[in-house]
């Protein structure tokens, strides 16, 4: 019996090492893919959807309300988290999501994952791990279930180091220690909930890129994550271009609308109502026409938003 | 290059059809196994660690303090938590963990899930029965629900009724139930939940069977022990059960022979009060060896647990 154990035993630890692409550390590019199936555009070789560069740097401009009133409207109703603090709050921040998931430390579970780690090649200590992955114009999203005391991911080394890496910030649940130190990396920014000078302690990284919760919402890796005014919102990679797109019209729209009543074009009453009359309508399309300079979208986008819109 | 894109999300959606060995919706064997490899004993077939039934029955009357003062002098410091509210407040319970972890919801990750969960169980999309249907006799039914109350009961009187008929046992839930008098008719079985509520479960997504999952302070593995009474919860991993439980136990052998020895006068408080003379050892180890119907351990356990204190 003993010696059928043994058995088995050897040839689960054969199965695991040969069989790399499990769960464990990292999400496997399968697995990534089978979470965000509903994007068909370009992938990261570690699966994660990739969102083009133009309407990353294009979320960084739209509304939170808007953002959450369009991602309500299609049914994703846990998208956003507040009750945040920054490292610098006025600056706004939107980047990919690389997500990173935390549990309180078990001996039994630090040593498979730290030999998972090691055997695929990856250095230095688990909460240095999610931040080797980060790629440009990431944002490093962890799940750090909100411990403050002993729970502070990083401090002003592993700060420098992601920002060397992603060019962006991070979004954590949880803690950071030295935020003066954080402060000075020049074009780095985060969300967190407390600073506290202690360091981490009885955690444990389990698993980059896998689903995580932050507060209320759930981010996938490849989600939009766009950080403004003491919230965040977390847009699906597959609804980005739709999200971006409607939060830019509607911004066109509030611009032009401020401005006729400003002007006495049309009075609020024109406005201010769901549906514009015909002659609203084809006013607002020829002052788009001739402020070529306020209009983020493509042609084709702009066309594609007026029908979602019924225009 | 969208001809190449469909090409490569055909071979990635036939990787995934070819490989239900995935963590969605149910972790692997291999993927447990991974977890809980210094379990060496018997496994049930999903891979969880099978702790004997007489183990079991022997770590009820086990106090949650001696339980987590072990763990914690093994290196163990995240097993406990407490807040809770119960079923029955009045009766323990114990029994081998099977969890499952619950997220806020989104309609991507859910069709994703329910498609791979009809796929291998042939379960329809209602997600808070997948982990009910895999509950085996003797199984406490663990599931981070994030803490969430209102529209977050994560069972009632129908999923309870159907919770005792598999497991004959109970559950643990950082989340909420409806219909605790419902619940409280079901003859046998107990479970702790942080608070009750009239709602029903919304916008919650149950994302995985036996993957590791945080309850409160306390990192949860399959196949773990769980011993609930008194308002707190203690975690014990299978590997740890025989050593935690013989501590227990030895530690009530002395607590028991000493408060008799003081009573019927063969030694004083002072005698037993302290760390124990070779002279009321020797009387304790006499006692021990002519009431073999007190003492709950085997032999060769109790060779074992009297070594391990230095005795």
């Amino acid at each position: 019996m003993k010696k059928h154990l043994m058995m088995a035993a050897l040839l689960g630890a054969g199965l695991l090492a040969s069989a790399p692409a499990g769960a464990q550390v990292m999400m496997s590019p399968q697995e990534v893919t089978f979470y965000t199936a509903d994007w068909k555009g370009e992938r990261f070789p570690d699966g994660r959807p990739k969102v083009s560069d133009d309407l990353v740097k294009r979320a960084r401009n739209i509304s939170l309300e808007e953002a959450w009133g369009t991602l309500r409207g299609l049914g994703y109703h846990n998208q956003f988290e507040a009750d945040w603090q920054a490292i610098r709050p006025d600056q706004w921040f939107a980047g990919r999501a690389l997500t990173a998931q935390y549990m309180p430390a078990r001996p039994d579970m630090a040593k498979p994952l730290m030999d998972r780690a090691r055997a695929m090649k990856k250095a230095g200590a688990p909460n240095i791990w999610p931040i080797n992955e980060l790629q440009n114009g990431d944002i490093y999203v962890a799940d750090g279930y909100g411990k403050i005391i002993d729970g502070t991911l990083i401090g002003d080394i592993l700060g420098n180091s992601i920002y060397a890496r992603s060019k962006n910030g991070f979004v954590f649940d949880g803690g950071v220690r030295d935020v003066q130190g954080l402060s000075q990396i020049e074009g780095m920014n985060g969300l967190f909930r407390k600073a506290d000078p202690s360091f981490i302690q009885e955690m444990q990284m389990v698993e980059i890129n896998q689903p995580v919760r932050i507060g209320r919402a759930t981010v996938l890796p490849g989600d939009i994550v766009v950080a403004k005014f003491g919230g965040v919102v977390f847009i699906p990679a597959h609804l980005a271009a739709l999200v971006i797109t409607q939060s830019e019209f509607i911004a066109l729209k509030d611009g032009f609308s401020h401005e006729v009543v400003r002007t006495g074009e049309f009075g609020p009453a024109d406005m201010d109502v769901d549906v514009w009359a015909p002659k609203v309508k084809a006013a607002f399309i020829k002052w788009v026409e001739a402020h070529p300079d306020r209009m983020p979208m493509t042609k084709a986008q702009f066309q594609d938003v007026l029908k979602r819109n019924k225009f | 290059m969208i001809r190449r894109l469909i090409a490569s999300g055909l071979l990635a959606a036939s990787v995934l059809a070819s490989a239900p060995a995935a963590s969605q919706v149910l972790m692997t064997k291999e993927q447990i196994l991974f977890y809980t490899s210094e379990w060496k004993g018997e496994g049930f077939p999903d891979g969880r660690p099978k702790v004997s039934d007489d183990l079991i029955r022997r770590a009820l009357p086990m106090s949650l303090e001696e339980a987590w003062g072990t763990l914690r002098s093994l290196g163990y410091n995240n097993q406990f938590e407490s807040h809770w509210q119960a079923i029955h407040p009045d009766r323990p319970m114990v029994g081998r963990a099977l969890t499952a972890q619950y997220m806020p919801n989104r309609p991507d990750m859910k069709a994703a899930l329910s498609a791979r969960a009809n796929q291998l169980r042939g379960w329809d999309d209602k997600s808070n029965i997948w982990p009910i249907q895999e509950l085996q006799n003797g199984d406490i039914y663990v599931a981070d629900g994030y803490g969430k109350i209102v529209d977050g009961t994560l069972i009632g009187d129908v999923l309870g009724t159907s919770i005792y008929a598999k497991s004959k046992n109970g559950f643990v839930f950082d989340g909420s139930v409806r219909d605790v008098q419902g619940l409280s008719a079901i003859e046998g079985l107990n479970g702790l939940f942080r608070e009750a509520d009239p709602s029903a479960i919304k916008e919650m997504q149950m994302v995985r069977i036996n993957g590791p999952v945080r309850i409160g302070r306390a990192t949860v593995l399959p196949g773990d022990i769980v011993l609930a009474k008194y308002g707190g919860v203690v975690f014990i991993p299978a590997h740890l059960a025989q050593i935690v439980i013989t501590q227990a136990e030895f530690i009530q052998l002395r607590e028991v022979w000493g408060k008799e020895s003081i009573r019927t006068g063969e030694f004083g408080p002072a005698d037993i009060d302290t760390a124990w003379s070779p002279k009321v050892k020797a009387a304790f180890l006499k006692w021990v060896n002519d009431n073999p119907s007190r003492v709950p351990m085997s032999k060769a356990e109790f060779e074992d647990v009297r070594k391990r204190n230095n005795f």
